[in-house]
């Protein structure tokens, strides 16, 4: 089981949430991301990490969170919640990450109807992300098409 | 970090500059803005202290690179049982006129299974002199020292390490995620970069740039593949603003693993411009040989201006070259000394007089008809070549300990006077014909006297030498000799005696001759080959011509690229890749193709 990332141990990991420079708090998050279910000890940090003051570090906690343990609803709450961020590169960030966690993350489906709102989405970016995550989620591994069909109306 | 081979290196470049990246994913040698600014990524001349740049898969895995279908954008892929990764590697190429961006794009993707990748950036400004700031911000780091800054844009969160960063992510089978290196002006931050649009954008821009540029490429022959690549390369080497080609674009890989003859060869020498021409104008490149004839006669301009030409220039024409040795770096694989600038620029060598009267008269016959102002020009460079044709020199081969009375030199002296006045008859142009035919006849006369060894039945060296030379190899190239002239015969006889080695040819033998001034010693010299090959095309032996260039391209990396010379284990040695080779490539796959015609 991997518990250090970058040769740096999650209890230094778990210190740096802490940290006072936003960069590091999410830095953090990724790191503890990446150890996944190893750094379950880390998870009441990341959940206070999903009040962050910064929504990008927030959305990095979740997707770690999501990582570490996918049974927690918040990452998912806090991904979808930060669709209607105020800063163009978040709302993309969230998308790609739920993207990226795909139908491992349970409820997953719940957030295709925002998605499918994105795809045509003023910003560039924003747009190919929601694409992406959509190709993703409703590709190969998606949730059966009897769920799909369920949430498409939603 | 370890040295990894030479040959192990793809190439990618936007026309100003280049990087090696090797097949474990590394980019190991870049410099910004251009081929001869200083470095930013010099592990190739010291993988402790000289910066990298490299992502590459965490699995176990085998390395394989490719280049995209008749493109400069490199592929290398990581294949394990677990999973299959690739990084898409290119500098995207601008049009003329905007402002310059260089930047490096890399495309990481899993192609199969969930691939682990791991980067880590660590540039070293300046090889390695001067020390930067790392500043970790939103979208990435920024890297800066005086006079310069670059932004590595990652949408994992990068983790200082030292004085550079790293991450690890997890992609997903079909995910792929963009890193961007760019230089940024003054004023930018690079945070506004979303590096995954960019890049595609970029992606696609970049492919069809050079896919429509390979359109004007006309070879059809045996060789295409090769000789495809080798324009590639070509373009590639070529600054853009100026139409200067480097000969190769890294400094101080050794001619000897460990050795002392490591140059800098970041700069534009006259003599290769001839053959550059003939290489461009015979895949039907005008366009790129009329830009390198504008910088050439800007060169021919000075030189008419009374002092002789030099051997060698900046790209941008600026002929201070000083050569400087860092004694800080190791030199690839312990090879030292390594050495910015080049000494030899202040040398004597005679021949590349003929070289470029050998690519103007070309230039005129095949492109485009000189100007009269050029041509005046040139008559005072000629009255200069008339003049000091007998002097000794340092030769082709920019041997430093001493200068002698090169063959060679002499042989490309007459083909100077002999492409002048054979240009002036064709155009009809004012010349001193009567005083430069007698001299071209003195040069041949002498050469035929003094360079010439009855008992050994050979040309040699220089005078009074009985060593021979490969680069004597070029007479019937140029027509100063019949190919199956007798004594043209038993040079050929003679070289493959003396220098030729499983079919690799030594340029001429360390030790004897005229001496270098160095120890050690080198490989076998990969344009010397193709001009064996050339010779044996133009004496009739075309079986054996094809055979050795056919066994030559054995020794081509695996993206058919190559280096200077070619050591015993097939290795690449010197420079890389090197203009000069893959000139030579495409010349004797042209009249190899051409002699063999349409049979088998």
């Amino acid at each position: 089981m991997t518990t250090a990332y970058l040769g740096i141990s999650m209890a230094d990991w778990i210190k740096a949430l802490q940290s006072e420079d936003a960069i590091e708090r999410r830095l953090a998050a990724h790191a503890l991301g990446e150890l996944g279910a190893s750094a379950q000890a880390a998870a009441p940090e990341l959940l206070a990490a999903l009040h962050d003051p910064h929504s990008f570090v927030r959305v990095w906690a979740a997707a770690a969170l999501a990582r570490v343990e996918p049974s927690r609803p918040e990452a998912l709450e806090t991904l979808m919640a930060a669709f209607h961020d105020e800063t163009q590169f978040v709302r993309s960030l969230a998308i790609w990450h739920l993207g990226r966690l795909g139908c491992a993350l349970p409820g997953v489906e719940r957030a295709l109807p925002s998605l499918r709102g994105m795809v045509d989405d003023a910003n560039a970016s924003v747009c190919t992300e929601a694409c992406l995550a959509l190709k993703r989620l409703e590709g190969k591994g998606a949730p059966p098409p009897e769920l799909q069909s369920l949430t498409r109306g939603a | 970090m370890s040295y990894q081979p030479i040959e192990s290196y793809g190439v990618i470049g936007d026309l100003h500059t280049v990087a090696l990246v090797g097949k474990d994913g590394s980019i190991d040698w870049c410099c910004l803005p251009h081929f001869d600014s200083p470095s930013v990524f010099a592990a190739i001349l010291d993988d402790k202290k000289g910066g990298f740049f490299r992502i590459w898969s965490l699995h176990e895995a085998e390395h394989k690179q490719m280049y995209l279908p008749d493109s400069n954008v490199l592929v290398t892929r990581f294949l394990s049982a677990d999973g299959v990764g690739e990084v898409v590697d290119f500098m995207p190429v601008q049009e003329s006129g905007k402002k310059k961006v260089h930047q490096i794009v890399r495309v990481v993707r899993a192609v199969r299974g969930a691939v682990r990748f791991r980067l880590e950036c660590r540039p070293a400004f300046d090889f390695a002199r001067q020390p930067h700031e790392v500043v970790l911000a939103g979208r990435g780091a920024v890297f800066e020292t005086p006079g310069m800054k670059i932004s590595l844009v990652s949408r994992f969160p990068l983790c200082r390490v030292g004085d550079g960063v790293a991450t690890e992510f997890l992609l997903h089978p079909g995910e792929t995620s963009t890193f961007l290196l760019r230089q940024l002006e003054d004023g930018q931050d690079g945070d506004l970069l979303e590096a995954r649009l960019i890049g595609t954008d970029l992606l696609t821009q970049t492919v069809s740039f050079w896919r429509q540029w390979l359109r004007r490429c006309n070879y059809t022959g045996r060789w295409r593949e090769i000789v495809y690549r080798s324009a590639l390369l070509l373009k590639l080497l070529t600054f853009a603003p100026t139409g200067a080609i480097v000969a190769a674009p890294t400094t101080s890989l050794p001619e000897e693993i460990g050795g002392v003859r490591n140059w800098d060869y970041r700069f534009t020498w006259i003599r290769d411009a001839a053959f550059t021409l003939y290489a461009l104008l015979r895949l039907g490149l005008t366009h790129e040989a009329e830009q390198f004839m504008a910088w050439l006669e800007q060169r021919a301009i000075e030189g008419g201006r009374g002092a002789p030409l030099q051997v060698m220039y900046r790209i941008d024409g600026n002929p201070e070259l000083p050569e400087q040795v860092l004694d800080h770096l190791d030199g690839y694989c312990g090879s030292r000394p390594v050495r910015i600038g080049n000494g030899a620029s202040a040398q004597l060598q005679l021949d590349i007089y003929g070289e470029l009267m050998d690519s103007i008269y070309m230039y005129d016959k095949h492109a485009v008809p000189i100007a009269y102002d050029f041509w005046t020009h040139l008559r005072r460079m000629l009255d200069w070549v008339a003049d000091n044709w007998m002097q000794p020199d340092d030769g082709i081969w920019e041997v430093r300990g001493g200068r002698q009375q090169f063959v060679y030199s002499k042989v490309q002296c007459w083909v100077a006077l002999d492409r002048a006045i054979r240009l002036a008859q064709k155009r009809s142009l004012p010349l001193d014909r009567h005083r430069l035919i007698a001299e071209r006849d003195r040069i041949y006369e002498t050469i035929m006297r003094e360079g010439w060894d009855g008992a050994r039945r050979t040309f040699v060296q220089h005078f009074g030498t009985d060593a021979v030379d490969a680069a004597n190899l070029i007479m019937p190239l140029v027509f100063f000799i019949s190919p199956t002239d007798p004594r043209m015969l038993g040079t050929l006889e003679r070289t493959v005696a003396e220098l030729v080695s499983d079919s690799l040819v030594y340029r001429y033998e360390i030790g004897k001759g005229a001496g270098d001034g160095l120890t050690g010693q080198e490989g076998t010299f990969n344009m010397c080959t193709f001009w064996l090959v050339e010779a044996l095309t133009r004496a009739g032996r075309l079986e054996e011509a094809r055979f050795i260039f056919e066994k030559m391209l054995t020794y081509a990396n695996h993206l058919g690229l190559y280096a200077e010379e070619t050591g015993p284990c097939g290795q690449a040695l010197g420079n890389f890749p090197q203009a000069f080779t893959h000139i030579g490539i495409i010349s004797a796959a042209y009249n190899l193709d051409r002699k063999l015609g349409h049979g088998v």
